[in-house]
């Protein structure tokens, strides 16, 4: 309810008229008709004969002057509640946040112009300064009190009115506070809730009145909502770009996407815009061509008519800093080609070590890829502390007899529990029937001999069916992955995937297991009316298998020209796959991808010991590297409800890279430096939320001060704010009577009836 | 599949070698190359293996032809020296890698091929002899055509692994220069030390052993005797850009004849030995690099 000073009529519906004398309104009545009676008397009998209407008239008006000479002598006063000038306190709090930038106004005049308009220029502010002792705020995701309107800046990159109400609130407590004027586009956007507060005031009868500015609906923006950046298992260093793009008005436009590393344009593609006001994602993918922290810009094209432009710009992270390689274990039974171009393939990317245990003639071994005179010595690792080190086990054509019982079980936890992938790269020895590694595969193992004749016969060359070549064809799965991307682009990557040279040879086993998926088949044989899997994949407890069923992989390196990269590319991209799953002994995790200034940022650590069980016995200190290259060390605290898991969190107050360094000391650090520190970046950017959903939230606003018992205004009538503040109860306020008797528009009434009085009497000839 | 006439001889004195085979092979490594006798082939039926031998058949020189001394050869019509050991080495040679590594091969399996056969490329290793007479000659042994240097380089750069053997002196080491010159403008062809990988991969070969021709013990020609310091043998190669071997070639030495006279009772045992370990290194060194 909006209330502005009472008159005569409102007063009268309200109850709150009556007589200073005490004359009770009955009696008032009763007089009334005694002075009608009376002037009828008066009229019974007139010098000049009058018609009944006339005479009517003339008892009216004269009647009306008495009683209105009545009501002025008997002092009608109206009773409210008032402030008293000067004796409370007013908080004044101006949103200045980002979104207040905006120019969505007439002339386009921006929304905190507008404010500083109304407020300091056109006297609102000096207005209410007659009534009240103001206090000025300004909030973003912080309050804090100002002079004056030139501490106003328009740069919070976030909107808290809780916050804001809360502050004020603690800042004037113990003041008499006869209320709140809130003036905000009710742009909130920090996952609080305002109307508590609200609530809270109301309460304590502190009347919150709200003033909203700007558009409530922003007729055309095109505004980038979110980015994000994550390295592919794809060959080279490839990031996908995920670009989360919102609009309003726009519907089956095509704009330009691009992204810029400094004045060079990196990549660019042309979209269309979905329905709007739906974020819809749209796919880049970036190499990075320097091994370092790239912070590289976001850029979407500019529409006419457009009023945000702030938000068709965005900065975002790409670490391309040279990791660790992650390492491979690779147990191979005899010499092959598939062997030797694995390898091939592995050593032309950085991001992968494979160690390899070539197992060349009886008893005889050859290791290559290794980091150590000791490493793989004694052959398959025999206990957990040396698998675990590896973050993926490749067994090629290996007998089930190369491993006794306990390595068959600790390859299952290394899947299971460890986090590791398995491949099975060509045959697969019956005897592995029963052991863990049956278990691990994504398909049932079936002794040849339960299978049909037509499939046995082996891998090898030969007229058999299962030795004959065949083009390989893709599931919808496969067609999609990542695992097989030759391209980017859809249609690319399957005309290429057609131009691959036939493989020769499939390895027939059992059903594929519930759960795996397919990517690629073969195009004729089947089995149980299951097309035969050529490579198929499942999740293992925290791990991942594969299994290959050819051993010609490398058809598509030899019958190729040796500049095509297929088969490296593919090799590559299969075997990071079931690699970056595997958790590291330490990693770190932040709560947001990207940061704004003033954002807290809250880092969890995870420690694994060397068993890759969660180690809550470490001591974490964290190492942070502002944009300034200024150092902070600060302690990381164990998170009792999470096993293996240290928090630590800090306040970001400078735009640029923070790198860190997690050390951990105890158990967990004493091995290689790899397991005793971590390093990780994050990048702080010019925040995107102001200029998302930015449109003037009137509901909210207008919650807030119906809840509080206050009043909303559109800035355009704040004018009207001053008397509805005045005469909004608060816990300060004090019952007044207001006296009519001397209103000016009484005496121009009397004035009035009195000349018509006079008039009509003398067009009548009356004396 | 006619077979050369040296064949038939090495089939004549196979029986009569393996009880000298046994008594000269006291030496444990020697214990290890004893072979059967003239097995029947088809034991090993019909199988394609993993493994394929595949000997390469390539242009020579005009005047290294052998067609005027009445000896039709296989193949093309170049009529070279490609087919030199054919199929004896070969087949022993299997022989051995299938009884002493894990390469899944069995004797049966081995082709010749023109190294312009588009098949070439569904395998991995190639051998070639480049074996011409007389030693000492020049521009007789192979003059490979531009599309024959084209396969070749070709196959190596995927990944294949060439073997080039038996060719002896300086005019053939020159005419090897010249050829690899023509396949590899860009490259260098470098000599190895028994340092490298190649030499123990398998085997730990400490020396380059020189695996003597049939002139050597059966004094064919009467020039040159066994180690005779003219005729060092050496290994040279041509590296990838990864500094991974494509191609050996084998200067004075013949691996070939080490596995052709496995049987042969007068040739050194040693020298088998020698030309099945270093054969064997190459043949692991292409299936893991």
């Amino acid at each position: 309810m909006q209330y502005t000073q009472p008159n005569f009529i409102t007063a009268l519906e309200d109850g709150t008229f009556s007589f200073a004398y005490g004359i009770s309104p009955y009696i008032f009545v009763l007089l009334v008709i005694l002075i009608t009676a009376c002037v009828w008397f008066t009229y019974y009998k007139t010098t000049r004969p009058l018609s009944t209407p006339w005479k009517t008239f003339f008892i009216g008006v004269r009647s009306s002057v008495l009683i209105l000479i009545l009501f002025c002598l008997l002092r009608p006063v109206i009773t409210t509640l008032q402030i008293s000038p000067q004796e409370t306190y007013l908080g004044v709090l101006i949103d200045d946040s980002q979104s207040m930038s905006i120019e969505d106004l007439e002339n386009g005049e921006s929304r905190q112009s507008a404010v500083q308009r109304a407020l300091f220029e056109n006297g609102l502010l000096e207005e209410l300064s007659e009534s009240f002792q103001v206090r000025i705020f300004r909030f973003d995701k912080e309050a804090q009190r100002i002079a004056g309107s030139e501490e106003l800046n328009e740069e919070g990159t976030s909107s808290s009115l809780l916050q804001a109400l809360e502050y004020v609130d603690d800042q004037l407590s113990g003041l008499p506070l006869g209320g709140l004027v809130l003036i905000s586009d009710g742009a909130d956007n920090s996952d609080t809730d305002p109307l508590v507060k609200a609530q809270e005031f109301g309460a304590r009868q502190v009347p919150v009145f709200t003033i909203g500015v700007g558009q409530e609906d922003i007729p055309q923006d095109v505004g980038i909502v979110d980015v994000s950046a994550a390295k592919t298992v794809l060959a080279g260093s490839v990031f996908s770009i995920q670009v989360a793009i919102n609009h309003k008005g726009y519907e089956g436009q095509e704009i330009e996407i691009s992204v810029m590393d400094g004045d060079n344009e990196v990549v660019s593609d042309i979209v269309t815009l979905g329905p709007e006001g739906v974020a819809r994602r749209y796919d880049l993918e970036i190499t990075p061509q320097r091994p370092e922290l790239i912070v590289y810009d976001l850029n979407v094209e500019l529409q006419q008519g457009e009023i945000i432009h702030e938000n068709n710009s965005y900065s975002f992270l790409v670490d391309n800093t040279e990791k660790e390689a992650l390492d491979v274990l690779y147990i191979e039974g005899h010499p092959r080609n598939e062997y030797k171009f694995i390898r091939r393939a592995v050593e032309g990317d950085s991001s992968l070590r494979m160690a390899t245990y070539l197992q060349t003639g009886p008893e005889k071994f050859y290791r290559q890829g290794i980091e150590s005179a000791t490493e793989l010595s004694g052959g398959f690792p025999e206990d957990r502390e040396a698998l675990y080190q590896y973050e993926a086990i490749v067994l090629g054509d290996i007998e089930s007899g190369f491993f006794d019982a306990d390595q068959l079980q600790m390859i299952e936890d290394f899947v299971a529990e460890r986090g590791g992938g398995l491949l099975m790269s060509g045959m697969v020895d019956e005897e592995f029937i029963g052991t863990p590694v049956a278990d691990i595969l994504p398909i049932t193992l079936v002794e040849e001999g339960f299978l049909p004749a037509h499939l046995r016969g082996g891998i090898r060359r030969g007229d058999h069916p299962t030795g004959e070549l065949y083009y390989p064809r893709l599931t919808n799965s496969g067609e999609f992955s990542p695992l097989l991307r030759l391209s980017a682009d859809d249609s690319e990557n399957l005309a290429l995937w057609r131009q691959l040279p036939e493989l020769q040879g499939v390895f027939v086993t059992g059903r594929v297991k519930p759960g795996a998926t397919v990517l690629i088949e073969h195009p004729l044989l089947q089995y149980q009316n299951q097309a035969l899997p050529i490579l198929v994949s499942q999740r293992y407890g925290s791990g991942r298998s594969m299994a290959i069923t050819t051993a010609s992989s490398w058809r598509w390196q030899m019958m190729l020209p040796s500049v095509d990269e297929s088969h490296e590319i593919l090799w590559r991209q299969l075997l990071r796959w079931l690699t970056v799953s595997a958790p590291e002994r330490i990693s770190i995790e932040f709560d947001r991808e990207f940061y704004n200034v003033g954002d807290v940022v809250n880092v969890k650590a995870t420690v694994l010991n060397d068993e890759y069980e969660a180690d809550n016995d470490a001591t974490l200190w964290m190492q942070t590297e502002d944009p300034l290259a200024q150092f902070t060390d600060t302690p990381m605290e164990w998170d009792i409800e999470e096993d293996g898991v240290y928090r630590s969190s800090f306040e970001v107050v400078d735009e640029g890279v923070y790198n860190l360094l997690v050390d951990v000391a105890s158990s967990a650090g004493e091995a290689s430096s790899s397991a005793s520190e971590k390093r990780a970046a994050f990048v702080v950017t010019p925040s995107l939320r102001e200029y998302t959903n930015a449109g003037l939230d009137k509901g909210l606003l207008g919650r807030i001060s119906e809840a509080s018992g206050g009043s909303y205004f559109d800035l355009e009538s704040a004018s009207a704010l001053s008397d509805a503040i005045e005469f909004t109860p608060n816990a300060y306020s004090r019952e007044v009577q207001i006296d009519l008797w001397d209103r000016p528009w009484l005496l121009a009434l009397l004035i009035l009836l009195l000349c018509i009085d006079w008039i009509t009497r003398r067009i009548k000839g009356l004396s | 599949m006619e077979k050369p006439i040296k064949k038939y001889y090495a089939i004549s004195v196979l029986i009569a070698s393996i009880s000298g085979w046994l008594l000269v092979s006291s030496a444990a490594f020697a214990q290890v190359f004893q072979f059967g006798d003239n097995e029947d082939l088809s034991v090993y039926g019909n199988e394609i293996t993993d493994f394929t031998w595949m000997r390469g058949q390539y242009t020579n020189h005009a005047g290294g032809r052998r067609g005027g001394f009445g000896m039709r050869r296989r193949g093309n019509g170049n009529s070279g020296w490609w087919d030199t050991d054919y199929p004896d080495s070969d087949q022993n040679f299997l022989r051995g890698v299938q009884r002493y590594t894990n390469v899944d091969t069995n004797p049966r399996n081995y082709e010749y091929i023109e190294i312009t056969d588009p098949r070439l490329f569904e395998n991995i290793f190639l051998y070639m002899n480049w074996k011409r007479v007389p030693i000492g000659s020049s521009y007789s042994g192979p003059n490979f055509s531009p599309e024959e240097i084209e396969a070749l380089r070709e196959f190596m750069f995927r990944g294949g692994f060439v073997m080039v053997d038996d060719f002896w002196g300086k005019p053939h080491l020159d005419d090897m220069f010249m050829e690899m010159g023509k396949i590899f403008p860009d490259r260098e062809v470098v000599k190895l030390d028994t340092s490298h990988e190649v030499f123990h991969v398998f085997f730990d070969i400490d020396e380059v052993a020189q695996v003597p021709g049939r002139m050597v013990t059966w004094d064919f020609g009467g020039f040159m005797r066994l180690d005779d310091p003219s005729y060092p043998p050496e290994i040279y190669a041509v590296l990838d850009d990864d500094g991974r071997i494509m191609m050996v070639a084998n200067y004075n030495t013949d691996l070939g004849d080490g596995w052709e006279h496995t049987f042969y009772k007068d040739y050194p045992t040693k020298s088998t030995n020698d030309a099945y370990k270093i054969g064997i290194n190459f043949l692991i060194y292409a299936f893991s690099h």
